[in-house]
């Protein structure tokens, strides 16, 4: 089975997402901030991570950078899932891509559909 | 205060004279200051000490006459004070002579009581009533200026209150969005049966909770795009778009949900591509928009999205069916918050800012929307928008810019633009190409023409160094001076934009190069 790790500071939305993917057959780790995103991550090997982005203790931009930056966790996809919408470009299926330094990552607005989340890791891990 | 007395100064040196001057004032009251100078200099002294409201000058006066004192005062800007001159005035020439020179009047010696006493009253008076007029218009004028100033005050605290609106609607939205996340996540956890079985009742209300809560999310998107487009902050990425792609795209989104309303909709487009440079995805939100409400406001037949080729144009048509917009609704169709077809249906719900938005995000295009509806009959929205622009009209520089791409991440780009637009000689130009040849050795730097202007492109040059060069070539074009041997030619406006420093994209880096000719 894979394993996400979710980022997130509202318990609420990790509890919501928690349920919704081990309900589609994946295992989650859960992490409140970008600080413990990155520990969790170089330790538990996830094989995708589902990163906010305004938090506390480090925002998931910057966590992000650390994450593609360390030579453990360098590898590991990362879908944004973000309140702040104003810089993410509008589609017909609610989807954008944010630039983290010349990478493009998969950005999925709040509030967001549960099929689309599902659609958007089923095309990285498959 | 000193100037509340009427100040006259006396210039004249025959005693007996002063004697019966002084004598007649004071018999006029309390009112005056009076000063005396025998000589010109004298009074020269005097008067510049302290400028009097009235003098009484005499013609002849040791040391020079008073002709000469008048014309002297006169030059020192103190053309205002009035001056009587005391003479015997046998001599015509001689009174011709005061007017000339800008006497204000003249006392025949012997001097009658009288006629001193009148003149210098009405001058007196004359005093009060320029006085008068003066305060009133220097207090009109403190008025003006403390009116001006709290114009200004208001004017800050607006300014200071539309941005906290939009800082209050950015937060907004976003603070909206979280508690919608977690109602939304909830409420379809419960729906799709993940915290056990749900009844067929429960879940019809889940369902319209779910779509309420969708639309709820939308008149948040609606808000805070309205907001960012009304402040200007709205940026648009533009890229080379095939408008029958899009549209077909739109249109197939569209088929189900137009199917299982019974409406028929159709795409028209030529075969082959229509290109235009504009911002993909916002122009999707436009034509979703318009198909949108197309759909909301037609209940039987049909909706048609066609394309259009026009030379400077591509033309998106989007056409219904359907209930029609009555004449005196149009006016107020692209105004915010104007729900015109609320009362028709429970299809028509929305948040009323969708064709402000629409009209905002066409307007940032600089193209143009039009809509022609009739009651019953149906409505037709038509969006105009401008052909590739940028793209066509500096396709040269486009190229050598993609081609410097390849290798170099940093450039800069010099722009020889005419000061007026009217001018064009080939000549010019083709003596400035070789002039620039002339100054730039690198091989790696490219020389363009592209609308009307010359562009040279410095590849892996920093804005600072492109200043030098800017600089360089200023001096070489000042020192031709084509501006005398090319008559109408009234220099270049030279202009330089760096990558990364400036801009990020080729696309900003030409619309900030249009927009330095388009400020001249």
């Amino acid at each position: 089975m894979k394993k996400i790790l979710v980022v997130d500071d509202d318990p609420q939305i990790l509890e919501i997402i928690e349920i919704r993917l081990k309900a589609n057959n994946y295992v989650v780790i859960t992490s409140p901030d970008g600080k413990d995103a990155i520990l969790k991550a170089q330790k538990e090997k996830p094989d995708l991570i589902i990163m906010d982005i305004m938090m506390p203790n480090m925002p998931g931009g910057d966590a992000v950078r650390i994450l593609m930056a360390d030579e453990k966790t360098k590898g590991i996809p990362i879908i944004f899932l973000t309140a702040l919408t104003a810089n993410l470009p509008y589609e017909a299926d609610h989807k954008g891509v944010i630039n983290v330094d010349g990478h493009f990552l998969t950005a999925i607005p709040k509030p967001f559909k549960p099929e689309k989340l599902i659609s958007e890791i089923k095309k990285i891990l498959g | 205060m000193e100037s509340s007395k009427f100040k006259i100064l006396i210039v004249e040196d025959n005693p007996t004279d002063i004697k019966v001057l002084t004598d007649i004032l004071t018999s006029l009251g309390a009112g005056f200051s009076i000063r005396i100078a025998s000589s010109y200099h004298a009074a020269k002294e005097n008067f510049q000490n302290d400028v009097p409201d009235l003098i009484l000058l005499d013609i002849y006066l040791p040391d020079k006459d008073g002709f000469y004192f008048l014309q002297e005062i006169h030059q020192k800007g103190y053309e205002d004070i009035p001056v009587i001159l005391l003479s015997a005035f046998s001599d015509k020439n001689e009174k011709l002579k005061s007017l000339e020179l800008g006497a204000t009047d003249f006392i025949n010696k012997p001097v009658l009581a009288e006629e001193l006493k009148a003149r210098v009253n009405f001058q007196m008076r004359l005093k009060k009533i320029t006085d008068d007029h003066r305060w009133a218009s220097e207090k009109t004028n403190e008025g003006i200026k403390i009116l001006y100033k709290e114009l200004e005050n208001k004017n800050k605290k607006l300014k200071e209150l539309d941005q906290l609106k939009d800082e209050f609607i950015n937060n907004v939205s976003h603070e909206l969005r979280t508690p919608l996340t977690i109602i939304q996540g909830s409420v379809s956890i419960i729906k799709d049966g993940l915290l056990g079985e749900i009844n067929e009742k429960q879940n019809k209300h889940l369902k319209n909770t779910l779509e309420n809560i969708d639309r709820l999310g939308k008149i948040i998107n609606d808000l805070l795009d309205i907001s960012t487009i009304e402040n200007r902050k709205m940026k648009i990425s533009r890229e080379n778009v095939n408008m029958t792609d899009l549209a077909r795209k739109v249109v197939s989104d569209f088929i189900p949900l137009v199917v299982t309303k019974g409406l028929e909709i159709k795409c028209i487009v030529p075969d082959g591509r229509v290109d235009v440079f504009v911002d993909k995805d916002k122009i999707i939100q436009v034509l979703v928009n318009l198909v949108n409400n197309a759909y909301k406001f037609t209940d039987q037949g049909r909706i048609e999205v066609s394309v259009i080729e026009n030379a400077d144009t591509v033309e998106c048509r989007v056409k219904d069916t359907g209930i029609g917009i009555s004449e005196s609704d149009l006016p107020q169709l692209f105004s915010k918050f104007n729900q015109i077809g609320r009362q028709h249906g429970a299809g028509a719900k929305g948040t009323g800012l969708g064709l402000s938005i629409t009209k905002g995000i066409v307007e940032l295009h600089d193209g143009q929307i039009k809509v022609e509806s009739s009651v019953g009959q149906g409505t037709l929205f038509t969006v105009l928008l401008p052909r590739s622009p940028i793209a066509k009209q500096y396709k040269n520089l486009m190229d050598s810019l993609a081609e410097v791409k390849l290798q170099y991440n940093i450039y800069s780009v010099l722009a020889f633009n005419i000061q007026d637009s009217g001018f064009r000689n080939e000549g010019l130009f083709n003596e400035l190409i070789s002039l620039i040849k002339k100054q730039i050795h690198r091989k790696s730097d490219l020389i363009v023409r592209d609308n009307g202007a010359v562009f040279v492109v410095l590849s892996d040059t920093k804005k600072e160094d492109a200043l030098i060069v800017l600089n360089r070539l200023r001096y070489a074009v000042d020192a031709k001076g084509w501006e005398k041997s090319y008559s109408g030619f009234k220099g270049f406006v030279i202009k330089v934009v760096s990558l990364p420093e400036d801009v990020q994209t080729d696309v900003e880096l030409i619309d900030l190069l249009k927009t330095y000719k388009e400020a001249i």
